[in-house]
């Protein structure tokens, strides 16, 4: 319950992104984003409170997660080429990791594979970002540039839990403890990447000008 | 409850690891960035006054070789003009010789102010002492200038970029402060060379201006302490409304005993 806590904090924070009208595109799907993302942990959590599983559901909205951080990663990326690139994988992953859910793995187990394969892709992509950032320097502070927020909290969220979804199932199977302590930590890093999430959305908000003197 | 202990622990302690990971990640971020924007901005500005000299140097050519020119074929053919003293166009003919002249002077002045190879070939002090005696000839201004006997030895560079900062002072004086006296004064106190301008005129807020967006300041005082920066030195600036100004430079450079001057070619 947590979770949709954060995520309902972070989506009210994201609304501020209509504020802007020069904001980017990725910024005003954003709450799209969110509230999807909230309508679906809150089904989980529906589902799993009647004893039925909800990998499906999650199966398809970590999908769903990974094309729109590939469609963000789109529209932060400068050159043609590059940008291609971005939407090529794209589409590649997203038809691969159907495969996967539909026909290798199954709709009732969590796709691992190719989980990790979007995880370590999400990865490069902020490490990219990052090098990016660092060969285009643009005059300003980056603290309140959103991209680099997300993909921090992108690049920290996804490096953290790479491992321990790779050995989910795994795990699941044989210690519900250690299963639970997993969650938990897993739940910590979900708080982390929407904070960030947060920040990003708030950095470029400028306070002074919606408060009275 | 007891059993769930370890798990907090576990959880503290990830928790504790990740925050202070992203915290250092963030922080190394922003200072090699900062590091990053003022090395491109250097670079920048580099180029930008490389061009500018580039620019300067081809306007002074232009100015001594085909205005001059023409203004002095101009003038050659009033004089050989043959209109005597009893013509009633005489008066305007020597009218015109005179003022022909005059502009002549000027953009000869000009040429040598914008050439930087004249300007590395007299160095800085007599260049500055140029601009100054410039400036006393319109009759505006009384200017005095010290500098020492010894030559102040600096980088073909940062000679030019020292020598357009000065410029930039003097023009600044010239717009802005109503001064009646200019006085520069050069010098070396061992391990620095110090040049100092000061003006008699109205003066002004430094903190204030400097707190004004460029745009609102203009492009003069930011250039003047980047071009500062660049060449290694310090800027600075006293001044207050109605006390005139004083503007210092502190570079790292020496005074010379020798009486030739360096090199053109850096």
């Amino acid at each position: 319950m947590a979770n949709i806590i954060f995520i309902l904090v972070c989506f009210a924070a994201s609304l501020t992104n209509y504020l802007n009208k020069n904001a980017p595109l990725y910024l005003k799907l954003f709450p799209l984003f969110l509230l999807t993302e909230v309508v679906c942990e809150y089904t989980g959590l529906m589902i799993a409170r009647r004893h039925h599983s909800n990998v499906f559901l999650y199966n398809m909205l970590t999908v769903m997660e990974f094309g729109f951080f590939y469609f963000f990663f789109y529209s932060v990326y400068r050159g043609a080429l590059v940008k291609k690139i971005v939407a090529i994988i794209t589409i590649l992953y997203l038809a691969g990791t159907l495969f996967n859910i539909f026909f290798i793995q199954g709709r009732h187990v969590f796709h691992t594979y190719s989980f990790m394969v979007g995880c370590l892709l999400v990865i490069a992509g902020s490490i990219y970002y990052f090098l990016q950032m660092f060969r285009y320097p643009q005059p300003g502070s980056i603290l309140r540039e959103p991209a680099f927020w997300i993909t921090a909290g992108l690049l920290f969220y996804y490096a953290c839990v790479l491992p321990i979804y790779g050995v989910l199932n795994y795990i699941a199977s044989i210690s519900p403890r250690i299963n639970h302590t997993l969650a938990m930590i897993l739940n910590l890093m979900v708080y982390i990447l929407y904070s960030l999430f947060t920040l990003a959305f708030l950095c470029k908000v400028n306070f002074r000008k919606y408060t009275s003197s | 409850m007891q059993g769930q202990f370890p798990e907090i622990y576990i959880l503290l302690i990830i928790g504790s690891v990740v925050a202070l990971m992203l915290i250092t990640f963030i922080v190394a971020m922003v200072i090699l960035y900062r590091r990053k924007q003022y090395s491109h901005e250097q670079e920048l500005l580099k180029t930008q006054l490389e061009i500018q000299e580039h620019v300067f140097k081809d306007i002074s050519q232009e100015i001594h070789d085909n205005i001059g020119q023409v203004l002095s074929v101009i003038k050659l053919t009033l004089a050989s003009a043959p209109v005597g003293k009893e013509d009633p166009a005489y008066e305007y003919v020597q009218d015109s010789k005179t003022m022909i002249s005059g502009v002549i002077e000027d953009i000869s002045d000009l040429s040598k102010s914008l050439h930087p190879d004249r300007i590395l070939r007299l160095g800085i002090a007599d260049a500055v002492q140029f601009e100054l005696n410039k400036l006393a000839k319109i009759g505006l201004f009384a200017t005095s200038m010290k500098h020492p006997e010894k030559h102040i030895v600096l980088s073909t560079k940062n000679e030019i970029f020292l020598f357009r900062i000065m410029q930039e002072i003097l023009n600044n004086i010239v717009k802005h402060s109503g001064a009646k006296h200019i006085n520069v004064a050069m010098g070396f106190d061992g391990e620095n060379t110090r040049i100092e301008v000061k003006d008699d005129g109205k003066g002004f807020d430094v903190e204030k201006t400097l707190q004004k967006s460029s745009l609102e300041r203009g492009i003069g005082l930011s250039s003047m302490m980047n071009r500062t920066r660049m060449i290694g030195g310090v800027f600075t600036i006293n001044s207050k409304p109605g006390f005139g100004t004083a503007i210092q430079i502190y570079l790292a450079g020496e005074m010379n005993t020798k009486t030739d001057y360096p090199n053109v070619e850096d």
